[in-house]
């Protein structure tokens, strides 16, 4: 056990030798690119025993990661953006046939226009694949991550694929601090690769990805549903066996001073971090705020998030990401979660950090005020926020800023 | 359906290879026979025969086991020496 400084890209790859993958299938992207880099090297060096593929698309990446899956390989890859989107079709495949791959995804927004910068759009469009979703807050979160969840997913009651998603440069070009464990008490926590599902396998022939009539169809899917649930339980164990052998403890849902919160602010991945120091400030004045962040997005913690928000009198939601003609994808989730409780509290959504821009204390106040106008008023004005607007280009191009979901 | 593999979670879209040893053929209703004395042994059938279990050696012979009874070699049989007989 050591600690080095090192990046978020570089905390995914010695996250993935120390899971002792063996087949890595990767294509270039920014900001994933060193990722592959760094994996590449370890292959070659023999630091990591496993077949590098490097692919002609990433498309064909997943492909081979469902390939390796299949004869029972421990799977890895790494992309981002349009090479998430292009990945898309095979995503399917590889929760359909259960495989539990791992890919980390280095959020980066989505053309057009063309940008490399962060923002959640490029995994939450993919949230309806069947995979898994983690999103993480800091280096050292990345690095657990990825061991935990091919210790979850590979479980025989999940057995379905994960995304660990850090936001592009805020994460993967960050270097920070982090506790890089070693191989032998890695292995305590995550057993070598030993498939609990059918394999492709010479002696006992088998053939996958059959049709299935509209008769059986829907409890295929029902069957991913209840795998996908189940989760829960093995990420609590999971989380439980973390703490006891690497002294850190993760939770599907963080939670900072939200006991006696009236405003509490849920978002999701590195905002968190600035939030809680906003959160802090305003503790310091005497406003009862409190955060939470929602570290596992799939499954959705619908019944964790019920019981932390139940006292809650005003929820905001911070979403580095939009569903054009609806609203921020997080709040969708959260809204939908509560709506059945007998005490609901009022919602506002707040859109901010999309391609990149920074979400920094200042946007992050901004929304707590708002938060604290609401609950004076006692009913939301607007749905949907954009507390870090940019004022010169709205009114450039003569676009409406006072609008509303 | 009560094989081990179709019970086992979780569903993966799978099955075991080699069904066509247990499972040679689909639902055939009827069969088709030949008419000896009627057949000219002009090959035909054994050309049109979609499975490629028709074989003429001194006679015409068809392989029972995977014919599916579609019914194209009596369509295509010059002599109507062929026709349909129900399987049971």
């Amino acid at each position: 056990m050591a600690i080095e400084f090192i990046s978020g890209c570089k905390a995914a790859a010695e996250a993935a030798r120390l899971a002792n993958v063996d087949v890595v299938a990767a294509y270039p992207i920014t900001p994933q690119t060193s990722i592959v880099e760094y994996l590449a090297k370890d292959v070659s060096n023999g630091r990591l025993k496993a077949e590098m593929v490097l692919a002609e698309s990433e498309h064909s990446a997943m492909s081979a990661c469902v390939g390796a899956s299949m004869v029972g390989a421990r799977a890895f890859t790494a992309t981002a953006s349009q090479g998430l989107a292009l990945m898309h079709e095979v995503l399917f495949y590889a929760a359909g046939l259960r495989l539990p791959i791992v890919s980390v995804i280095v959020n980066r927004s989505l053309a057009s226009p063309v940008s490399i910068f962060a923002d959640f759009k490029d995994s939450l469009a993919q949230r309806d694949t069947g995979w898994l979703q983690f999103y993480v807050e800091s280096c050292q979160e990345i690095l657990d991550s990825v061991l935990i969840a091919y210790r979850v997913i590979e479980d025989s009651r999940v057995l379905l694929p994960a995304f660990v998603c850090m936001e592009g440069f805020v994460l993967s070009h960050l270097s920070e601090p982090v506790d890089v464990p070693d191989v032998q008490t890695v292995s305590k926590f995550l057993p070598a690769c030993d498939p609990k599902y059918p394999t492709l396998d010479l002696k006992d022939p088998k053939i996958f990805n059959v049709m299935a009539f509209p008769d059986t169809y829907e409890e295929f899917e029902r069957d991913k549903q209840i795998s996908m649930l189940n989760a829960f339980e093995a990420l609590q164990e999971a989380y439980q066996d973390f703490e006891k052998i690497f002294g850190r403890k993760y939770q599907d849902v963080e939670t900072y001073r939200v006991e006696d919160a009236d405003i509490v602010l849920a978002t999701m991945g590195a905002a968190a971090g600035t939030a809680m120091m906003v959160v802090d400030q305003l503790r310091s004045l005497g406003e009862r705020v409190g955060l939470v962040k929602v570290r596992t997005f799939r499954p959705f913690p619908r019944r964790q998030l019920r019981e932390i928000l139940s006292h809650a009198r005003v929820v905001g939601v911070l979403d580095r990401d939009l569903s054009i003609g609806s609203t921020g994808i997080l709040f969708q989730e959260l809204q939908s979660s509560l709506y059945n409780q007998p005490q609901r509290p009022l919602m506002q959504n707040f859109i901010a950090g999309l391609g990149g821009r920074d979400i920094h204390q200042g946007t992050i106040g901004a929304i707590f005020q708002s938060l604290k106008d609401t609950l004076q008023k006692g009913f939301v004005e607007k749905n949907l926020n954009w507390p870090d607007e940019n004022r010169e280009v709205l009114s450039i191009w003569g676009l409406p800023v006072d609008h509303d979901d | 359906m009560t094989h081990p593999w179709y019970k086992s979670r979780p569903f993966s879209a799978w099955i075991p290879a080699g069904l066509s040893a247990t499972h040679k053929v689909g639902d055939r209703k009827e069969r088709p026979v030949v008419d000896e004395a009627a057949c000219s042994m002009c090959g035909l059938c054994w050309i049109y025969c979609p499975e490629g279990i028709i074989s003429r050696d001194a006679r015409i012979q068809i392989n029972y086991e995977y014919c599916r009874g579609c019914g194209i070699c009596i369509e295509e049989c010059p002599k109507h020496a062929i026709s349909f007989e129900d399987e049971r």
